[in-house]
């Protein structure tokens, strides 16, 4: 009866009132993110010698559809390799505004080097500064541009505003999330 | 109370003039608002409350708001320009206006002095519901309830002149039921659907 | 001083009062009604301003006052400009007539800003004409959506006052009087209205819903169709007294449905058995009552979706209007034809009869409001191809 239903529709709605909202206050309390999830590359490194998995073939570039990455390749020092390669990239740069975080890079990647990781929390303020070098993404370097600029302001270490569950995937080697 | 009349009488005759002085509908009939809505507090001030409210509830409230509705509906709140689209309105306003004044001469010569307001106000019972109605049922009956039936014939009458013609295809019955009587209920009319119609056209 | 200059101040000194409360209140409201929207929405809702979001009614208000007061090109400047000024005048003067407590518990003064013997009556003539604010508003912004929110806001207005009206005077047959004290001592002696009532608040109580505007019946701005109605051109402090106004209506239907059918400002009287005197503690009970009719109107917001216009138009013509009169015509009879305790059984019958009806035949009267009419001569509309794609 058609003012029972409604009768009903109150009662769902009373109930949730003392139910506890699933609202997460993002910054103050991380967001719980996929291992799936694709954020900010990141550059990774052979986990043994600990030389750049990237020989700088610009297969990413390539596949890029957005057109967002450059690679400049360079001859390995064979004293002090780079890379296990012949070459290896002597400038890596995305550009994170025009990166659509497809993962095609990833896919095209013959070794591996370049992965999706999690984090997300790139937003800044001038354009220049959404141009991510090698030296940004490679392993070991926690958190993008605006973030380790104001851990280094504050003189505290840089917070993630996001765990990952189950940690991140197996291809990120090397690289730890918040849990 | 004389301050109060005056201030009051004051504002309804400005607003019966913006009434028919405004260019545009809309002000005009918000002038009539003003207009009724001071003749409502005329009323209060004479210690009639009942009839004070509902001067402002179905005058001010409803009537007007209706006259404002169709205003806007047919977005009539352009000046009329052009003829006059009644004949001889200019004639008939000048005899109209001969017989007004002619009634305020009357008036003026028969004038007697009212009854003291508190004693009209003892006689009303301070303008409760309960003494207008009474009044009403038993005083003036007769005018009241041929007010009732004139009404009624207006609204039937406004009725009619907006039913459009039906059209009579040939076969079918003039007497098409309107609605199904429910079995159930023996109470309810359930609406005409549209295929219902169909099916009944289809039948016949 | 002459005594009238006193009482003259005293009233005008009570008069600001009840504004200025009225509009904490509202500002409040929003705060309250968005929190409670988004828990019933399993949400936080606004939390940020202030420890637990408490200053957000204040934010607001700076914001709204200091924001660019737009006026349109095609807008009627004069009446653009005193549309929200009826709106919220009306709305805060229908406030004032309604008694908080008994003559003289406002430390000294009665706990009312006017008092008039028409009440109720009085009180409808003002919120009638309130809906003049939102009409206004609409025709004068020059533009479309307003001025389809405003026509659409007078009918439903017009036809909504019209169940109103009609489904409270079986109460006030019973009274003998439209004056809210009488209502409420007639309440003190003879137990809460809503018992010999109870078919006549709930047409109130839908009656209210769309007087004030509100969901299920918030047609005047139902935002998918005519952008947001009536305040599509408005902005800064003239937007913010129209909600004041929606909101202080809000505020005064509830105070009237607890007056009139909840006993008032008195509690209830099977609690002087507990503690004696509590019934007539001043103010908590009245507060009380409005707040959890407030909390209703917020909780049916949160849970029921909006009618369509014509359905809402039928509702109000074929289903409110008659029980109204069937109820008033029904509870004239009982009154004409019995006494004591017969009358009081009878009332009580022809209330739950009446409910109990409605709930029962609430499927089967759907068709009235939600079936189509068909004029007969649009029969032979019928399209000659069979519709859709060419």
């Amino acid at each position: 009866m058609g003012v029972l239903e409604i009768a009903k529709g109150m009662g769902i709605t009373l109930g949730k009132l003392f139910q506890k909202p699933v609202t997460v206050s993002y910054p103050e309390q991380r967001a719980t993110l996929q291992p799936r999830f694709r954020g900010r590359h990141v550059l990774t490194r052979h986990p043994g010698t600990n030389l750049e998995k990237c020989i700088g073939c610009s297969l990413c570039a390539a596949a890029c559809p957005a057109y967002a990455i450059y690679v400049e390749a360079a001859e390995n020092d064979p004293a002090n390799p780079t890379s296990p390669g012949e070459r290896y990239a002597s400038v890596y740069e995305i550009n994170m505004l025009r990166c659509i975080f497809c993962g095609m890079c990833e896919e095209a990647c013959p070794t591996g080097a370049v992965v999706m990781g999690n984090e997300f929390e790139m937003a800044d303020y001038r354009y220049s500064d959404f141009v991510y070098a090698k030296e940004d993404m490679l392993v070991g370097v926690e958190g993008s541009l605006p973030q380790r600029r104001e851990a280094a302001r504050k003189g505290q270490p840089v917070r993630l505003g996001f765990k990952v569950e189950g940690g991140p995937r197996a291809e990120l080697e090397g690289v730890t999330y918040p849990q | 109370m004389m301050l109060a009349f005056i201030i009051l009488g004051a504002l309804t005759l400005v607003g019966g003039v913006i009434t028919i002085s405004a260019r545009n509908a809309v002000h005009a009939a918000l002038g009539l608002v003003g207009t009724l809505l001071s003749v409502g507090g005329l009323f209060a001030t004479m210690n009639a409350s009942f009839l004070a409210a509902t001067q402002v509830i179905v005058y001010a409230g409803a009537i007007m708001v209706l006259f404002l509705f169709v205003i806007m509906l047919l977005n009539a709140n352009q000046p009329v320009t052009g003829r006059d689209p009644v004949p001889f309105v200019r004639e008939l306003a000048g005899i109209g206006g001969t017989l007004l004044a002619g009634a305020f001469v009357v008036l003026a010569f028969t004038y007697k002095d009212p009854r003291p307001l508190t004693e009209s106000a003892v006689a009303l019972r301070d303008g409760t519901a309960g003494a207008v109605g009474e009044t009403l049922l038993t005083r003036f009956l007769l005018p009241f309830e041929a007010v009732s039936v004139l009404l009624l014939v207006a609204i039937v009458g406004a009725v009619a002149l907006v039913q459009r013609p039906v059209p009579q295809p040939d076969g079918v019955p003039d007497t098409e039921p309107a609605g199904v009587l429910s079995p159930e209920t023996g109470l309810i009319f359930e609406a005409v659907t549209q295929e219902a119609v169909l099916k009944e056209r289809g039948r016949a | 001083m002459p005594d009238w200059i006193i009482q003259l101040l005293i009233t005008l000194l009570k008069g600001v009062g009840v504004a200025l409360g009225l509009l904490t209140t509202f500002a409040y409201m929003t705060l309250i009604e968005r929190r409670l929207l988004a828990r019933m929405q399993i949400r936080l809702g606004p939390n940020r301003v202030g420890p637990m979001g408490l200053l957000q009614p204040l934010a607001d208000a700076i914001k709204s006052i200091f924001k660019e007061d737009l006026t349109v090109t095609l807008a009627d400047k004069l009446v653009y400009t005193l549309a929200p000024i009826i709106a919220i005048g009306c709305a805060l003067t229908a406030f004032g007539g309604l008694p908080a407590g008994p003559a003289g518990s406002l430390f000294g003064a009665d706990p009312w800003v006017y008092n008039l013997d028409a009440g109720l009556l009085a009180l409808l003539a003002i919120t009638s004409m309130g809906v003049y604010g939102i009409f206004l508003g609409g025709w004068a912004s020059g533009s479309k959506y307003p001025i389809l929110g405003g026509l659409r806001s007078s009918a439903q207005m017009i036809s909504y006052e019209l169940g109103m009206g009609l489904s409270v005077l079986g109460l006030l047959m019973l009274v003998g009087s439209t004056s809210f004290h009488a209502i409420t001592n007639w309440q003190a002696n003879s137990g809460w209205m809503i018992m010999f009532q109870l078919t006549a608040f709930v047409l109130f109580l839908i009656s209210s819903f769309a007087e004030t505007n509100r969901t299920p019946f918030d047609l005047p701005e139902a935002e998918q169709e005519i952008v947001a109605g009536y305040l599509t051109e408005y902005s800064a402090i003239k937007w913010a007294l129209f909600q004041m106004a929606e909101y202080v209506n809000m505020i005064t239907a509830s105070t009237v449905m607890a007056t009139l059918f909840f006993g008032g400002y008195r509690g209830p009287a099977f609690l002087e058995g507990l503690i004696p005197g509590i019934a007539s503690w001043p103010f908590i009970w009245l507060f009380a009552k409005i707040a959890a009719f407030l909390f209703l109107f917020i909780w049916v917001r949160a849970t029921l979706p909006r009618l369509r216009y014509d359905q809402l138009m039928r509702f109000g013509w074929k289903l409110l209007l008659p029980v109204a009169l069937a109820n008033t015509v029904l509870t004239a009879a009982i009154i004409a034809f019995s006494t004591g305790r017969v009358r009081v059984l009878l009332l009580v019958l022809l209330g739950v009869t009446g409910v109990a009806l409605l709930i029962a035949f609430s499927d089967r009267m759907r068709v009235l409001w939600t079936a189509p009419t068909v004029r007969r001569e649009d029969v032979n509309l019928t399209p000659a191809r069979p519709a859709g794609g060419d």
